[in-house]
């Protein structure tokens, strides 16, 4: 009994440790998705990949985007609660809507926050949106001649 | 008739003992096309907003201060001037994205020879058009841990000049996001904690001219087509990752003529198709040009490189580009027919850099006597080189640009 209460607490141990939000450092760490100096702390997102690798992003928009390109899931994903910047916490507890007022590093205006509010989504619908409409701004260029 | 021009251009006085003690209180009088001169004086108001074509001109001394509450200029309508005024304190405000002067869906604006001093968004133009920027000398919030915005940000907007002016402390020194036929040209942008300059899906622009010093990264083309960037100097962005150019998701680029000195990396190009990087000079950087995969059809002629640790890098073999033409101080050929052009060809790739671009650790090993061996054996059996990329005429005099700034 004494041996298997052992046993759990080292595997919640080592799960917690798992799950321990990356550090980011702010114009320093690139966004894997998009190469972009992450510089905005109200957007900034991590996931640790399937083999255990961090990565970090610049906003959700990007987040998503290589989520869903990722061949296999990650093991956590994390965004910003934008009222509290520089905090990361987990993407399945945050509730996500776009305000095309604020203006996101990618031009999406995804933006995360901590509780349910109204007109929010969770991560699963917004990636569902993003896998319809794509991660980044249908970029309207002009014809190159 | 000149008088009545004369007497339709009207001049309004603001001095804090008046006739007017405001600027705000000086527009609401002024009719359209008149000149309001602000005197010296520290002048605390609601924020203004400009709605008649006037010009507000600042003598020496006139300060508009936002006392850490407000932006201090809004331009509403067409045929506004701003100039010689200094501009502070705005405080910050994400939710406003706030700026001393902005200009809000209009045009045929100018911002000129203006100081600003602790401002969040220096000039921000939100969808306007013909406007122009000049002789502007801003700095940003100077506390490292303070936000900031940008210093010149230009969204949705199209035709608009910005040149000549001095730009630190922001996050991008000048930004243009969803714009257009715009140029940005004899700038100085330096000490900027992300990018001295940054394009985001904005097309068929050009800069010219700039400096770039000590910015977090020199410029970041991203999502951007038909951007011509000529007589540039990107200098000192020294961080591990730093770069003075970034090409990312970018096509038809034209780079001619510009100075890449004492980078980190001094370009790097990510998806960048159809480059056309011509006279361009590459001194004392760690790397000059790192090409990644998808960047394909670039073409790079009549470069000079000098004093790089590595010349070319590429992290995959499947990479072709043209390098056809350049001067390279690593050259161990010889011009035995003094045509000018030598005679074998010169290969910039070395095998070594493609191990250190699939593991950076093994940049450690550089200086040891195995790297040696393996150059020397890359210059004795050329087929060992690990790409397509190969200068077939490599020149024997250097070209490029004067000496770097």
């Amino acid at each position: 009994m004494r041996r298997l209460a052992l046993v759990l607490a080292i595997l919640l141990a080592s799960a917690c440790a798992r799950r321990q939000a990356p550090e980011i450092a702010l114009d320093i760490d690139e966004c894997r998705f998009c190469r972009m100096i992450i510089s905005d702390a109200r957007f900034a997102a991590a996931a640790e990949t399937a083999t255990g690798r961090t990565v970090r992003f610049d906003s959700i928009e990007c987040l998503a985007g290589w989520v869903l390109a990722e061949e296999q899931p990650p093991r956590a994903v994390w965004v910003t609660d934008a009222e509290e910047p520089g905090r990361l916490i987990p993407a399945g507890e945050a509730r996500f809507n776009r305000d095309r007022s604020t203006s996101s590093p990618m031009g999406m205006g995804w933006i995360a926050g901590g509780d349910g509010g109204t007109d929010t989504i969770t991560w699963d619908s917004l990636l569902a949106v993003v896998r319809i409409e794509g991660a980044l701004p249908a970029h309207s260029g002009e014809e190159i001649h | 008739m000149l008088s009545a021009a004369l007497l339709l251009q009207a001049q309004l006085l603001v001095s804090p003992s008046g006739p007017y003690r405001s600027v705000g209180e000086a527009v609401r009088a002024a009719p359209p096309g008149s000149t309001i001169t602000v005197s010296a004086g520290v002048y605390r108001e609601p924020t203004v907003q400009v709605d008649r074509a006037v010009t507000i001109a600042g003598e020496q001394g006139a300060i508009m201060d936002g006392e850490g509450e407000r932006g201090l200029i809004e331009i509403v309508v067409p045929g506004v001037t701003v100039r010689g005024l200094n501009f502070r304190n705005t405080g910050t405000s994400y939710r406003e994205d706030r700026a001393a002067v902005r200009v809000i869906e209009t045009g045929y604006c100018t911002i000129a020879d203006n100081r600003f001093e602790d401002t969040f968004f220096a000039v921000y133009l939100q969808g306007s058009r013909n406007c122009t920027v000049s002789g502007n000398r801003i700095r940003g919030v100077t506390a490292r841990e303070a936000t900031t915005g940008n210093g010149i940000h230009s969204w949705g907007s199209s035709g608009i000049v910005i040149r000549g002016n001095t730009v630190s402390g922001h996050r991008d020194g000048i930004y243009l996001e969803f714009s257009r036929h715009s140029t940005v040209d004899d700038n100085l942008s330096e000490g900027n904690r992300r990018y001295g300059l940054h394009f985001m899906y904005s097309d068929s622009s050009a800069y010219a001219g700039n400096t770039f010093r000590e910015n977090g990264a020199g410029v970041a083309v991203m999502f951007s087509r038909l951007i011509t960037m000529t007589r540039n100097s990107f200098s000192g962005n020294r961080g591990p990752a730093a770069y003075g150019l970034l090409l990312k998701d970018i096509a038809d680029a034209r780079l001619e003529q510009n100075t890449f000195s004492d980078n980190t990396t001094a370009l790097v190009a990510d998806g960048a198709s159809r480059i056309q990087a011509l006279g361009n000079r590459f001194s004392r950087n760690g790397r000059a040009v790192r090409l990644l995969a998808s960047s394909d059809d670039g073409r790079f002629s009549g470069n000079r490189f000098e004093g790089n640790s590595f010349d070319v890098v590429v992290n995959s073999r499947s990479i072709r580009a043209d390098f056809t033409g350049n001067w390279w101080d690593a050259y161990r050929g010889w011009d035995l027919d003094r045509d000018g052009v030598g005679d074998v060809p010169h290969h910039p790739v070395r095998l070594f850099t493609l191990l250190v671009e699939r593991s950076e650790p093994a940049l450690l090993l550089q200086r040891t006597l195995m790297v040696r061996l393996m150059d020397a054996a890359e210059r004795a059996m050329p087929v060992l080189t690990p790409t397509g990329i190969v200068d077939a005429a490599p020149l024997v005099r250097p070209t490029g640009p004067g000496e770097a700034r």
